[in-house]
């Protein structure tokens, strides 16, 4: 015959470790949801940074272009470094100016960006 | 009630409840960030977009402005070729009229001024709407396109807008009133004039008197760009709907998530503008003193009077360039045409009704 303590201790057994599991899974799809939005937040940085190094590098040439996350980075720049001027626009002739940055993202391989000016 | 006490008390499956509402709310927020990022960053293509667009279109004036800096400089150099041969000859007058005239001399003036009108007639076609503002148009397009497909169809360049420096007829030239890029006057020089012999009659035959100068005569020369300001502007404003599809909870519909959907309807249209100008150059020097600032660009001196004409060379400065400018870069000054008044006039009349939002 059971007495109502050990009915008691049954009822606790059948839940021993509910709530361990429950943390288990429900901290593996808080990570999942962590490590998504760091990566999102990766490409979306690494995009930025193209679009705005790019339009730098057209606008400014190198000047804008010495750090680190420089290295992917080339325009037929609009700027005269020497002259620290825009470039004269020479009469005649087509215009095409362009300019692209690219970074890499792990797993998502590169983020390219390009933007011209043409006729 | 011993039942309900039991139901009550009852906690299996309320940790389920909240593992799905902390769920639900980490999607949300998981899309909320997607959003912003693809938000973000096509507000930054369009906008990168449009400036580009505007700094092509401007520098498209600016080398029209070169080229008629050029053409001024050609006719600079009639000109001055003109009255080098005038004045290193003493011309012989008319026989026996006593007139300080030269048939010949008048012969060559009469050959630089039709020279020096067809350069004219080239600048002035150089200068018209149709060879700077609307090509600086044509370069705007072509530019959106080249960086976001299809964007060029949704450009309104203000040249339907009154208020704008690139509304045809906003600007004309002076001596047929056809539109053109910016107000550009033909300036009159007239110190033309050369030593001539008179031939004056003496009993029954004729004696040579002087050399004295001739009268001075007025030609037409080059131009200069009759303008106060430096309002020779251009601005572009696009929109265009993302070509990212973005997370979009109530699966379609113009009310969606933030407002906005990704079902190509109007919350989803994004605008930009951008404007920039030509500046650096100066097509000439202009005509009086009292027109001294009238180029802004005119460096401290000379300017011409008929007096000192000098050296009108340095105020023919063939170095137009581009740059971005502001919308409200012109407020306050007394410029003939402000873009922040052109843009009330938006084609598009979202940008019209939040005009002031834009604070650069």
């Amino acid at each position: 015959m059971k007495t109502t303590a050990m009915k008691h201790r049954s009822r606790r057994d059948r839940r021993r470790g509910q709530a361990a599991v429950e943390t288990m899974m429900l901290a593996f799809m808080v990570a999942v949801m962590v490590v998504a939005t760091f990566h999102l937040w990766k490409v979306t940085w690494a995009a930025e940074n193209s679009n705005i190094r790019a339009r730098e590098a057209m606008f400014h040439g190198t000047a804008y272009m010495t750090g680190p996350r420089a290295g992917n980075t080339s325009a037929s720049a609009l700027f005269n470094q020497g002259e620290k001027n825009y470039n004269k626009a020479t009469p005649g002739g087509s215009i095409n100016f362009s300019s692209s940055a690219s970074d890499s993202v792990d797993g998502a391989g590169n983020i390219n960006v390009n933007l011209r000016i043409t006729q | 009630m011993a039942r309900f006490l039991r139901r009550v008390r009852q906690r299996a499956g309320q940790a389920a409840v909240l593992i799905a509402l902390t769920l639900f709310s980490l999607v949300i927020f998981l899309a909320m960030a997607t959003n912003v990022g693809i938000l973000v960053n096509d507000k930054i293509r369009i906008q990168n977009a449009a400036d580009m667009a505007a700094y092509g279109a401007a520098y498209k004036e600016a080398q029209q402005l070169n080229k008629l800096v050029q053409i001024n400089k050609q006719i600079l150099e009639v000109a001055r070729r003109c009255r080098q041969t005038l004045t290193s000859t003493v011309w012989t007058g008319e026989i026996c009229t006593c007139e300080n005239t030269s048939p010949q001399a008048e012969l060559v003036i009469e050959a630089c001024q039709q020279e020096m009108d067809l350069l004219a007639q080239q600048f002035e076609f150089e200068a018209s709407y149709q060879q700077t503002v609307a090509q600086a148009k044509a370069v705007a397009q072509s530019t959106l396109d080249a960086n976001v497909s299809g964007l060029g169809s949704n450009l309104d360049f203000f040249d339907a807008a009154s208020s704008s420096a690139t509304r045809s007829g906003a600007y004309r030239l002076a001596t047929t009133n056809a539109p053109a890029l910016a107000n550009f006057e033909r300036v009159e020089d007239t110190i033309f004039n050369y030593p001539v012999l008179k031939q004056c009659p003496f009993g029954p035959s004729c004696i040579s008197v002087g050399p004295v100068p001739s009268p001075n005569y007025d030609m037409e020369t080059w131009y200069h760009k009759d303008d106060k300001n430096p309002d020779v502007w251009v601005m572009v404003a696009v929109k265009g709907t993302m070509q990212s599809k973005y997370l979009d909870i109530d699966g379609g519909g113009s009310s969606g998530y933030f407002g906005s959907s990704s079902d190509g309807g109007a919350p989803d249209t994004m605008y930009a503008v951008g404007v920039a100008k030509p500046y650096d150059g100066s097509v000439g020097p202009s005509e009086a003193p009292a027109d001294f600032y009238r180029n802004a660009n005119l460096p401290d001196g000379p300017y011409y009077t008929p007096s000192s004409i000098q050296y009108p060379e340095e105020a023919m400065i063939d170095e137009y360039r581009a740059r971005l400018a502001g919308i409200n870069e012109w407020d306050g000054a007394s410029a003939d045409y402000k873009p922040k008044s052109a843009l009330s006039q938006a084609r598009f009349g979202a940008i019209s009704a939040n005009v002031n939002k834009f604070r650069h």
